[in-house]
């Protein structure tokens, strides 16, 4: 079994390489992450910034000066990478899963490839061990373009390039966190294709879902009952994750973010149901003709 | 060596209130070409989905290649194309049989070479499928089918879209790969190419099995022809009365007659002889609605 899902996910990144949609979305995230990365250093150095904390006044302070600067040294920029890369690939990954199982139903193809025996079970566990793949290299391909402009922006600025601070082990775990904080998107826009059986149903769900929440985390946040329910909800439980605000798209501060082990609890809960609700509606319904998508 | 590779029992599906197939029972020996005969919405490509497992039959059983069921080892001995073959528009042709070759656990370029010359479409092999027409989407779901070259084919409309050069190859091959001793099972609403190509057939109608038998005791005797003569009543009388011939009938200013279309010529003989003489003929088309209206009456249904 592991073997055919193995050879079943190679033969899906030869059908996906050979698409250009991975390609433009890939593009899309390094240029997301890039925006990013120059319209912080473009504030630095313009001598205007605003940020989370201490960041009320238009002067930059001395400390939040060192502060905003270690966003540009190693390994802190590669770790923000992480966080910003997290939030823009969340979304984009979503419709990248949106539209490999979509597609999939709106060509017709799913039933080409099931009549060649292939099986629904590893075929559909294929797709997803891509998508978890796909995850991994889009942030590898994000921060290595990341690393290259910080070394661009450290050698117009007076400091120096290692940080303080660093704590090159913690970039390990930052990487494998952000890849995790995918997950439960991935699983969602995949149930969703499977649930609609179309790529555009699949992606209105997925983004659907992410700004409302975020719109609703903005709204519900001053309520104090919201504090004792808020790691259940997807964006905060990834937040409290990441130990940080979700990167990308936010409506509002969030509030305290929630336990990291409470919120990897509800992450995985989220990848698990998603995950079963996805296979077994893939099992056990009946597979129709091109729908013209 | 099982004698019976498709077997199915009172096979139904059921979508909400609409019953596709109805309690479906019919055999396929090995070796035949068998036809599933039936006009457009019969259920014939609902049964198709049952047998490759893409669509779950409400009730009923049925085996294939001696498995009950449709198992992932018997559909690896299997060729099929439902429908009009979906390929990923994106990819050439070549690319995609290496695909589906692929999740096959198979990698053989000179069986994808070989396949993509017999089916015709070696020259646009390195094309991307979006740009074929419906005819070479068709062959290249041909080539696709016979990947791994498999011992049972299940092909629903094959020629679909194709123009009539097309389809006169395309049930060459047909024939060619049932007299190499695969079996086939071919849907169609067409009479003429189950006709033409299969040993057998089944005929459905609204998702019920209508008759089952040999192409040759069901299908030949309702060949028609319809003429025009000198003397149409007198004709009519003659041929009536005739022994040789099945049956006449006076219809929209002529004579229909049911008669093989090789014995013609016996008709135009015996009128003569009567000194009554044709003076237009020709082979009527019977449609398939015609037909099943002839096998089914009022009803739309025969008892078996």
């Amino acid at each position: 079994m592991t073997s055919q899902v193995l050879s079943l996910t190679r033969w899906e990144w030869f059908k996906l390489r050979h698409r250009r949609m991975p390609w433009i979305l890939l593009f899309l995230s390094v240029l997301l992450v890039q925006v990013n990365f120059w319209v912080s250093y473009g504030l630095f150095r313009g001598g205007s910034v605003a940020m989370g904390e201490g960041g009320e006044s238009d002067a930059v302070t001395v400390s939040t000066s060192d502060q905003f600067l270690e966003m540009f040294t190693f390994p802190t920029s590669l770790a923000n990478g992480f966080i910003v890369g997290r939030g823009f690939g969340g979304i984009l990954i979503m419709i990248l899963a949106a539209s490999l199982i979509g597609s999939e139903y709106g060509w017709g193809a799913l039933r080409t490839v099931l009549t060649k025996g292939t099986g629904r079970w590893p075929l559909l566990a294929s797709k997803l061990l891509l998508l978890a793949g796909l995850s991994v290299g889009a942030l590898i391909v994000a921060t290595a373009a990341l690393a290259v402009s910080s070394v661009i922006a450290l050698a117009t600025l007076d400091a120096d390039w290692i940080a303080a601070s660093a704590a090159w082990s913690d970039l390990g775990i930052g990487f494998g966190k952000a890849v995790y904080g995918m997950l439960p998107y991935v699983a969602l826009a995949v149930f969703a294709a499977v649930l609609t059986s179309s790529t555009g149903a699949a992606i209105g769900i997925s983004l659907g879902y992410w700004f409302a929440e975020s719109i609703l985390i903005g709204v519900l946040t001053p309520f104090d009952w919201f504090e004792r329910i808020d790691v259940f909800i997807l964006g905060q439980a990834v937040s409290g994750w990441m130990g940080s605000s979700a990167g990308g798209l936010s409506f509002g501060t969030g509030g305290e973010l929630p336990d990291a082990t409470q919120a990897f609890l509800v992450l995985t809960g989220y990848v698990v149901v998603l995950a079963i609700a996805a296979f077994w509606l893939f099992q056990r319904r009946d597979i129709a003709g091109a729908k013209g998508e | 060596m099982t004698d019976v590779v498709i077997e199915t029992n009172a096979l139904t599906k059921r979508y909400g209130r609409v019953l596709a197939v109805d309690r479906l029972s019919f055999e396929v020996p090995r070796g035949h070409v068998f036809g599933l005969l039936g006009p457009n919405g019969a259920g014939k490509t609902t049964v198709m989905g049952m047998l490759l497992g893409l669509v779950r039959p409400t009730s009923g059983s049925f085996s294939l290649l001696g498995t009950k069921g449709t198992g992932r080892d018997a559909l690896r001995r299997i060729g099929a194309i439902v429908e009009t073959p979906a390929f990923y528009p994106y990819l050439s042709g070549r690319r995609n049989l290496a695909y589906f070759q692929g999740v096959m656990g198979r990698n053989d370029p000179r069986e994808l070479d070989r396949l993509l010359e017999l089916v015709g479409l070696a020259g646009r092999a390195n094309d991307a499928f979006k740009t074929y027409s419906l005819g070479m989407k068709q062959r290249l779901g041909l080539a696709y089918a016979l990947l791994g070259d498999p011992e049972l084919l299940l092909l629903d409309e094959p020629t679909n879209g194709m123009d009539p050069a097309g389809m006169a190859e395309v049930r060459d091959l047909i024939r060619d790969l049932g007299s190499e001793g695969r079996t086939i099972l071919l849907s169609s609403h067409l009479l003429n190419e189950v006709e033409q190509v299969c040993d057998s057939v089944a005929i459905i109608a609204r998702g019920r099995l209508v008759v089952q038998g040999d192409v040759a005791d069901l299908l030949r005797p309702q060949e028609q022809v319809r003429l025009r003569t000198t003397d149409d009543a007198r004709a009519l009388s003659i041929l009536s009365a005739s022994d040789e011939i099945e049956a006449a009938r006076a219809e929209d200013e002529a004579l229909v007659v049911t008669i093989a279309h090789e014995r013609s010529s016996e008709l135009t003989a015996l009128l003569s002889k009567s000194e009554v003489y044709v003076t237009e003929i020709a082979p009527l088309q019977v449609s398939l609605e015609q037909y099943f209206l002839d096998v089914t009456g009022e009803n739309g249904e025969r008892s078996e």
